[in-house]
């Protein structure tokens, strides 16, 4: 295992990283560092090249322009096996012919480790993705989400300066995966190797990440911790991607010194804003996001001002969710918007009823409008 | 064929389960063409059905209950006979045919307007010191040639299947073509090539490395292994390439990525997951090389002599049909002895990685 020189050099950084296949730009200049021992997300839909970056970083693919530092060293040209990194494929790739134990023991063997620390380690992994009992099975006679368990337990068991990780819990089902992402923290913790941990499942990078890198397109869109990410997106993808977000299109009315903006909002209304994204500065108009946790429902009109913005509104579906009730409601100018409630007594929530949004204005961000630009 | 039932018997009231077999004898289609091989069983779960009720869906039903069920009424037992009564006459006229003439010919006294009486003479003169020293040169040489056919084919295989991308299919028709030549001009071609003032020796003289002709290059077991090599390459690459195909590419990206250099995840994912196209392409290639006549006729000289070559020879020029038979049948005995071996071989180290 390689030993930081200092503190502060990164575990890992991408410089101005691209990678483009034929017109196909997959990577498009993109710019990070993950320290060493970091929990870090790459979180996107699918296609936007989450893949394609963690496949040059483990290098089976040359980088088209762009600098890729492994532990501060250049590492773009390296071969992947003279790599400290191991790759957790997203199609598993496990070695058809080995057993499960074998599969594990790849790695460990090529580190020409003594038998005894490699059976030990194999055992550690197998019994960390619960799949000890499985060691003498072939990959073929195991299902989709045990065999992407055996592919974790043969990236685990390496003890790499950075582990990266494509969808390793994909094909799992919704409880095994919590306990595994628990699991995988845990180890993290640990072990203390960086982890490089491709989702497009935002809960799961949210619950488990230091940062974040939310892409779009072969591009960040927006770097951060959890709480920033989610609390403060900088561009309508993020406020979009991230959690569930009320768009709504607004005029930006006054900006004055102080710093605080406020807008107008369909219906006329004024409100004050939270915050304002660098992406929405200068315009005319913008995006107010608006997580529908944070809307209250009330019948009588709420005192307008600096604690609370409101607007009219009449229900248009209530949907049981579970743990929450969502509230889809109508207001002004054909706007749409909803609330999510975990109150108990949702039964006088009729559908047609008149009722008043309100929420705090400290809670909401402006950014971008849409390409078309009507508010 | 121990069936007790006569032909002609219904095959609803023949079958031992026509006990429940309410809705098929209730089909008044049962005697007609199709359905009177419906399976009564099937279609007793499913309650009675009227025919117009059938949907076109279920004709396929039938018709696939038909096959599944091939050998239990009469008409269904023959069916399938008859599908493959034609590859099957094909193969046995014009494979074992022959095979039954040469058969005859080896244990005939003096094939070729003798008395035709019963004699072993043939095959003791196949088994003369003098041919049994080809045979072993003929081992030897194919042998080698498969191997280095092996050692070529293996990385051409893997570059093709795996590495050159968009090059895969001209390769693959290069290379298919090569073996569309005709084989003695491919020959020929070769002896122009290689002989005492060919392109070879000329080149090597012109270029001041050798001062004289090299002799060894033509008529000697060095051209015949050289051109036997080349000719049966394709033979060596497709069955290795069609191997390769189906290993996942991103498994081999797994070796590299858990330390394995080149040669590491050649002998410990590639060789292992190739193992059956492996001993496959063995054979494949052993055998061709083995009755190749022409190659060591032309190229070998006497030195460069084979099995196939001699058999030829005892066929078209010394008139010896009985004991040319004789030889072939013990060649053909020993190369299914191969074949069996390797198949074994195969199976027992358990490598049918074929899923
Ligand atoms: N070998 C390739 N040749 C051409 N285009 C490619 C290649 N690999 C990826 N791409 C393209 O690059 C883009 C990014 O692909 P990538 O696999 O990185 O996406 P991803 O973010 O991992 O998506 P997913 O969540 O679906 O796995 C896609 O548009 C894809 O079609
Ligand atoms: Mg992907």
């Amino acid at each position: 295992m390689n030993q930081s020189p200092s503190e502060t050099t990164p575990a890992l950084e991408l410089v101005e990283l691209s990678k483009h296949f034929g017109n196909v730009v997959a990577v498009d200049r993109i710019s990070l560092r993950v320290e060493q021992g970091e929990f870090f997300s790459l979180l996107g839909p699918s296609g936007c090249g989450k893949s394609t970056t963690l496949r040059m970083i483990a290098g089976f693919e040359e980088p088209t322009s762009g600098r890729l530092l492994l532990d501060g060293q250049e590492g773009s040209r390296l071969p992947p096996f003279k790599r400290n990194t191991n790759l957790v494929f997203q199609s598993y790739a496990l070695f058809p012919h080995m057993t499960v134990r074998d599969n594990v023991a790849y790695g460990p063997r090529r580190a020409r480790l003594s038998r005894t620390e490699v059976a030990s380690r194999v055992e550690d992994a197998l019994r960390t993705v619960r799949m000890w009992e499985y060691a003498d099975r072939l990959p073929k006679a195991l299902s989709g989400g045990q065999r992407q368990r055996v592919a974790l337990a043969r990236g685990l068991v390496n003890h790499p300066a950075v582990l990266l990780l494509d969808e390793p819990l994909g094909a799992l089902d919704l409880k095994l995966r919590r306990e595994m992402q628990i699991e995988l923290k845990e180890i993290q913790r640990r072990v203390g190797i960086s982890f490089v941990y491709v989702t497009h499942d935002q809960e799961e990078a949210l619950t488990l990440s230091d940062r974040i890198a939310v892409m779009n397109g072969g591009r960040v869109e927006q770097l951060g911790t959890p709480e920033e990410i989610y609390n403060r997106p900088t561009t309508r993808f993020c406020a979009d991607f991230i959690g569930e977000a009320n768009l709504i299109e607004v005029r930006v009315g006054d900006r004055s010194g102080d710093g605080r903006v406020s807008v107008v909002l369909p219906g006329g209304g004024t409100a004050l804003v939270g915050s304002v994204s660098p992406s929405s500065a200068d315009s005319a108009t913008a995006t107010l996001v608006l997580r529908p946790s944070r809307v209250a429902l009330d019948d009588k009109e709420p005192p307008h001002g600096a604690e609370r913005a409101a607007i009219p509104v009449e229900v248009r579906r209530v949907i049981f969710q579970g743990s929450v009730v969502r509230v889809d409601l109508e207001g002004p100018e054909g706007v749409s918007l909803s609330a999510s409630t975990s109150e108990a007594d949702t039964s006088d929530l009729r559908v047609g009823r008149r009722m008043w949004a309100h929420w705090a204005p400290g809670e909401t961000h402006l950014v971008e409008p849409t390409k078309s630009g009507t508010p | 064929m121990d069936d007790p039932r006569k032909p002609g018997d219904s095959a609803a009231t023949a079958d031992p389960r026509e006990n429940h077999g309410a809705a098929a004898t209730a089909d008044p289609r049962e005697n007609a063409e199709l359905s009177a091989t419906v399976d009564a069983g099937a279609f007793a779960m499913l309650g009675p059905v009227h025919p117009d009720e059938r949907r076109p869906h279920d004709e396929i039903q039938e018709a696939v209950l038909d096959v599944s069920y091939a050998g239990r009424g009469n008409r269904r037992r023959w069916a399938p006979y008859v599908f493959i009564s034609t590859p099957v006459g094909v193969l046995l006229t014009f494979f074992a045919g022959p095979l039954a003439v040469l058969a005859v010919y080896s244990f005939q006294v003096r094939s070729r307007g003798g008395d035709g009486s019963f004699t072993l003479d043939n095959y003791r003169a196949a088994v003369q010191p003098n041919i049994l020293e080809v045979a072993g040169s003929t081992f030897v040489l194919a042998t080698i040639s498969m191997l280095i056919l092996l050692v070529l084919a293996y990385p051409l295989a893997y570059f093709i299947a795996l590495k050159v991308g968009r090059w895969e299919i001209p390769l693959l028709l290069a290379l298919a073509l090569s073996d569309e030549l005709n084989p003695l001009i491919r020959i020929f071609g070769w002896r122009t090539i290689l002989a005492r003032n060919g392109l070879v020796n000329t080149v090597l003289q012109n270029l001041g490395i050798t001062q004289a002709p090299l002799d060894w290059l033509l008529f000697t077991r060095f051209s015949v292994v050289l051109v036997l090599t080349a000719s049966w390459m394709p033979y060596a690459v497709i069955p290795l390439y069609a191997a390769m195909k189906t290993i996942d590419r991103r498994v081999l990206e797994a070796a590299s990525d858990l330390g394995a250099g080149w040669f590491t995840t050649f002998r410990t994912v590639i060789l292992p997951l190739t193992a059956t196209g492996f001993v496959a392409t063995m054979v494949i290639v052993f055998i061709p090389i083995v009755s190749d006549f022409a190659t060591p006729g032309l190229v070998g000289g006497t030195s460069g002599r084979m099995l196939a070559s001699v058999i030829e020879d005892l066929f078209t020029r010394r008139g010896e049909w009985g004991v040319g038979s004789a030889l072939t049948f013990l060649l053909l005995i020993v190369s299914g002895v191969v074949v069996y071996l390797s198949y074994r071989i195969a199976r027992i180290r358990n490598l049918d990685t074929s899923t």
